[in-house]
């Protein structure tokens, strides 16, 4: 019996980091797909730093509302699909978990995507976001990549990705 | 073999409409996720959900909203209504948005119903929303209706989630 919700792929990144982590070649016999990342980057600035999604090699076309809290100030505004990670300069051991489900992933309408990140911390520096996202784009999504800006994954990052049917 | 994930039922819209119906639900999942994937057809419009055709004022909810590039964050609620919101900042034409509606307990006669909903629209906003069903009746039917038709090529689909 076929599965409504299946386990396609995991990426975990090895030794030495790894600038992205990428889903290619994704099938489109589902309807929508869902993505848990685990990460943290590199970056040396900012104890959170956003990240971005390419869709199909792009990241054109990008458009989302969001709001985060990041322990001292609540921020509303507007961008191209975002997640959040923390950096070089965030307390050791401590990882984000990513939610990203993109609905209808392979229709010719255009893609709404709903991306929640948090990152739990014993300091003040706790992480919390809620996006709404979109690629403005009919094509079927067929590649996603997750790059951090200014960094790189470090070892120990991980994602998978799902696909659900609706029937 | 039972699954944990499956897909109870499923509405892609032929024509516009602004009224999406899932009946008769069977009670033998644990938790309901209800998702929607749509635009309007016309204009801006906003969407409300009902179980068990209550239109009484036996619903509250609270959201936490976003809209982002120089709008709002806003927090929200409303109390004995017979209107409670799924997305808190609508539907646009043109614009695809989609909402994760999660009922949990769907099926108990033990306790009220709630139901944790993230919506999306990254022309208007995001939200968290939380609402509650001020009945112990177990959850046999979901109505969604909007202010405005639903496009053409809306997916509306009910997925049932069991426990061990």
């Amino acid at each position: 019996m076929a599965l409504t919700y299946k386990a396609l792929a995991t990426v975990t990144v090895g030794a030495g980091g790894a600038a992205g982590i990428t889903f290619s070649n994704i099938p489109a016999g589902y309807t929508d797909l869902s993505i848990f990342l685990n990460g943290r980057s590199t970056y040396t600035g900012d104890t959170y730093r956003f990240g971005t999604i390419q869709f199909n090699d792009s990241t054109s076309d990008q458009s989302s509302k969001y709001s985060y809290y990041d322990g001292t100030s609540q921020i509303t505004s507007a961008g191209d699909v975002y997640y959040w990670t923390p950096g070089n300069s965030a307390a050791s051991n401590i990882f984000s978990n990513i939610h990203v489900y993109i609905s209808n992933y392979s229709s010719n309408a255009t893609k709404a995507v709903s991306l929640d990140t948090v990152s739990p911390s014993n300091t003040t520096q706790a992480f919390i976001a809620i996006l709404a996202g979109r690629w403005n784009n009919t094509a079927a999504i067929n590649k996603i990549a997750f790059f951090p800006a200014g960094g790189n994954w470090v070892q120990y990052s991980s994602a998978t990705l799902f696909g659900i049917s609706k029937s | 073999m039972a699954l944990t994930y499956d897909s109870i039922a499923t509405t892609t819209l032929g024509s516009a409409t602004n009224i999406v119906e899932f009946s008769s639900i069977t009670s033998s999942f644990t938790d309901l996720l209800l998702v929607i994937d749509t635009e309007s057809a016309s204009s801006t419009g906003n969407y409300v959900w009902r179980v068990n055709d209550d239109s009484n004022t036996s619903y509250s909810y609270s959201s936490l909203t976003g809209q982002g590039g120089g709008g709002n964050s806003e927090s929200a609620k409303s109390t004995n209504t017979n209107s409670p919101l799924l997305n808190y900042w609508g539907y646009l034409a043109t614009t695809r948005g989609n909402v994760l509606a999660h009922f949990l307990n769907y099926s108990n006669t033990t306790t009220f119903k709630q139901v944790i909903s993230r919506s999306n629209n990254s022309g208007n906003g995001v939200a968290l929303n939380i609402g509650l069903w001020r009945s112990t009746a177990a959850i046999n039917k979901i109505y969604i209706a909007g202010s405005t038709n639903f496009a053409v090529g809306s997916v509306f689909t009910l997925y049932g989630i069991k426990a061990a």
